[in-house]
């Protein structure tokens, strides 16, 4: 990974442009996936991404791995990839259409949800 | 048998709740949604095209016309299904069109305030106002110290009575609790509002 490590540097030793390239190539130049991922949206690896796990290569395979014993946001993946948020969207969003990952998105108008809100009173007042 | 795969699968679906956490540079975004993270807060990077502008804080004519944005972000299971997602926002200004992003769906906003710094919160205050997006004022009470009372704070900001201020201390757990439920009763007032006119 040490190529992707670029983008982090900040003592200006490695122009971050050249890190920048890299990632878009990655998602073959495309900035938005087919699947609307938000950045807390989660992913977990389904049957056939198990199933298939062997066979990906490169991000499309690091992605999954990391979504197979956990239930991952595209942030911590992101995070722990250390690839733009864009990025992992976009390969997450492929995975997802070809069934590997399944995604769990946050709840369409949630500001109007009292049950949901009501729960979520109830649990932080529990932390 | 169950597989691992099923095991691991809890009963019911994750659903993902995100909070935004903004404020000035060095307000104390991150320590917040560490003293409540189940995890030690993450930090992940958004790359932008930003138009080649200005100077940059070394001196030197900018010509960057890339940048990357660092988010740290926490994460807490709340109870069997939700997951909360806390992120700080990056603050500065220029950033704004960032926040889109990070702001879409989001259930509500923490805007941390250095009472000796408040100007740095105004760029968070008229997005969320702008945006509608229900939240809260917290004054960071750095060492405990109470610069500004909630009142001068709330004249300050020129913000209407049914934004809460709120003290906190971004250090303390049960401190960003109460700050937390503070921003869940306004958007539960809200969603009870909108429920009854609809």
């Amino acid at each position: 990974m040490a190529e992707l490590d670029g983008q982090h540097a900040t003592n200006g030793s490695q122009p971050p442009e050249a890190a920048l390239v890299r990632s878009y190539i990655m998602s073959s130049g495309r900035a938005t996936g087919s699947v609307p991922l938000d950045i807390e949206s989660m992913l977990q690896l389904t049957w056939k991404g198990a199933r298939g796990l062997a066979g990906l290569q490169f991000e499309r395979a690091s992605i999954a791995s990391l979504c197979k014993d956990e239930i991952l946001s595209v942030a911590e993946l992101s995070a722990r990839l250390r690839l733009p948020i864009g990025v992992i969207r976009v390969i997450a969003s492929d995975l997802i259409v070809d069934g590997f990952l399944e995604a769990y998105l946050p709840s369409f108008g949630m500001a109007d949800d009292v049950d949901l809100i009501s729960r979520l009173i109830e649990g932080v007042r529990a932390l | 048998m169950p597989s691992e795969l099923q095991k691991r699968t809890p009963a019911r679906s994750p659903v993902p709740v995100k909070i935004v956490v903004a404020g000035g540079f060095g307000v104390g975004k991150t320590t917040f949604v560490g003293a409540i993270s189940d995890i030690t807060p993450l930090t992940t990077e958004a790359a932008m095209t930003v138009a080649a502008e200005g100077i940059d804080n070394r001196g030197h004519v900018s010509s960057k016309t890339t940048t990357t944005v660092a988010m740290d972000f926490g994460r807490v299971a709340v109870d069997s299904s939700i997951v909360l997602y806390l992120f700080g926002t990056p603050g500065q200004e220029r950033f704004g069109f960032m926040w889109n992003d990070l702001v879409k769906g989001a259930l509500g906003a923490v805007v941390l305030v250095d009472s000796r710094r408040i100007e740095d919160s105004f760029p968070a205050l008229d997005y969320f106002e702008h945006r509608n997006l229900a939240f809260v004022v917290a004054v960071n009470t750095f060492d405990s110290i109470v610069f500004h009372s909630s009142a001068e704070v709330r004249e300050a900001l020129a913000i209407g009575s049914h934004v809460p201020v709120v003290a906190t201390d971004a250090r303390d757990r049960e401190s960003v609790k109460a700050t937390l439920l503070s921003l869940l009763e306004v958007t539960l007032e809200q969603a009870k509002a909108r429920v009854v006119r609809a």
